[in-house]
């Protein structure tokens, strides 16, 4: 699969996600929908994040070569 | 001011759900519940040896030889109904390891012994209300929308007459559970096929037993090459829907609880 459809993917899955987990922190629909926006960007960069790390670890301690 | 009677406990809501996880009734019968008790024995019981006699007691066969262990179990719906999974496993294991056809009615049977699992958990946290509130409540019992909101997801934000929020999450998790089975090629449909991610998705209730029931039994004939991501999506939804049914659970019990301690005609100044 490219990258693209990767990414794709993970953001579908991402926003099921972050929506399920406001709902279930904020009882009231208003906050809980408001709250979406940065809920995303914080799922999404903090994901990005430890792929990223990921990624370092993968190139410095598992190269086979 | 309305005043408030002192809460009273008929006993303790955690030994009430312990014992009510080892055998169905038992978290009823100890809080002096005689007839619910009854009911959920011969309900949840007769409901997992259903499926036992149907499946000839062979469900965990479908695990592969290097998964099968003594914790192996845990992550399946019938782990709900402790007591008859351990009873279960001491009886017929894993199998004897010769290659077997399963029974015809090996998938309605394995369904039969999920389902009374998931309703066993209900039972606990019905059991667990009952023995917090100091006389039944006005309000609409905290299990009847979690039931709802297990078998068709968004139902218990529904019946509680929150609209929006029960339109979204039937979209957001039958969609993904859908868009799953779909990139799946169905496969995911079938606990023979994808034993962990079936236990998943069976969290979502109704879609996902009817998908089965009409389209388990997929044929492959072609590479699946975004198999890993629709067996990821349809498993997700219904772990997805546990959130849901915890905001379903959460707001139900407030509800109950605060109308069960209010008592009527108590009003002082």
């Amino acid at each position: 699969m490219r990258l693209a459809e990767h990414l794709g993917f993970f953001l579908v899955l991402a926003l099921a996600i972050v929506v399920m987990s406001a709902f279930f922190s904020e009882a009231e629909d208003g906050p809980a929908l408001r709250s979406l926006p940065r809920r995303y960007g914080v799922f999404v960069g903090a994901c990005a994040l430890v792929a990223a790390v990921m990624l370092v670890l993968e190139r410095l301690f598992l190269t086979l070569d | 001011m309305v005043e408030t009677r002192a809460f009273e406990r008929r006993g303790d809501p955690n030994v009430a759900v312990l014992l009510t996880w080892f055998l169905p009734g038992a978290g009823h019968l100890y809080l002096g519940r005689v007839r619910s008790a009854l009911a959920c024995f011969v309900a949840l019981e007769g409901l997992y040896l259903l499926g036992w006699w149907l499946t000839g007691g062979r469900t965990f066969e479908y695990l592969d030889p290097e998964l099968q262990g003594p914790f192996a179990t845990l992550l399946t719906p019938e782990a709900g109904n402790l007591g008859a999974l351990l009873m279960h496993l001491k009886v017929s294991g894993f199998g004897a390891g010769e290659p077997v056809p399963f029974p015809p009615q090996a998938v309605l049977g394995c369904m039969l012994s999920a389902l009374s699992g998931i309703l066993n958990l209900f039972a606990a946290c019905h059991a667990h209300v009952a023995a917090r509130e100091s006389r039944p409540g006005s309000a609409l019992h905290p299990v009847w929308p979690l039931v709802a909101g297990w078998a068709v997801p968004g139902l218990g934000h529904w019946l509680q007459g929150r609209r929006l929020r029960a339109v979204i999450v039937f979209t957001l998790l039958v969609g993904l559970f859908l868009l799953g089975s779909w990139l799946a090629g169905g496969t995911n449909l079938s606990r023979e096929r994808h034993f962990y991610y079936w236990s998943g998705q069976f969290l979502l209730g109704l879609p996902a037993i009817v998908a089965e029931l009409v389209a388990g039994d997929a044929r492959v004939s072609a590479e699946l090459p975004r198999l890993d991501v629709g067996l990821l999506y349809a498993s997700m939804a219904g772990l997805l829907n546990v959130l849901a049914l915890l905001d379903v659970f959460g707001v139900a019990e407030k509800r109950r609880l605060e109308a069960s301690r209010v008592a009527p005609g108590v009003v002082s100044a």
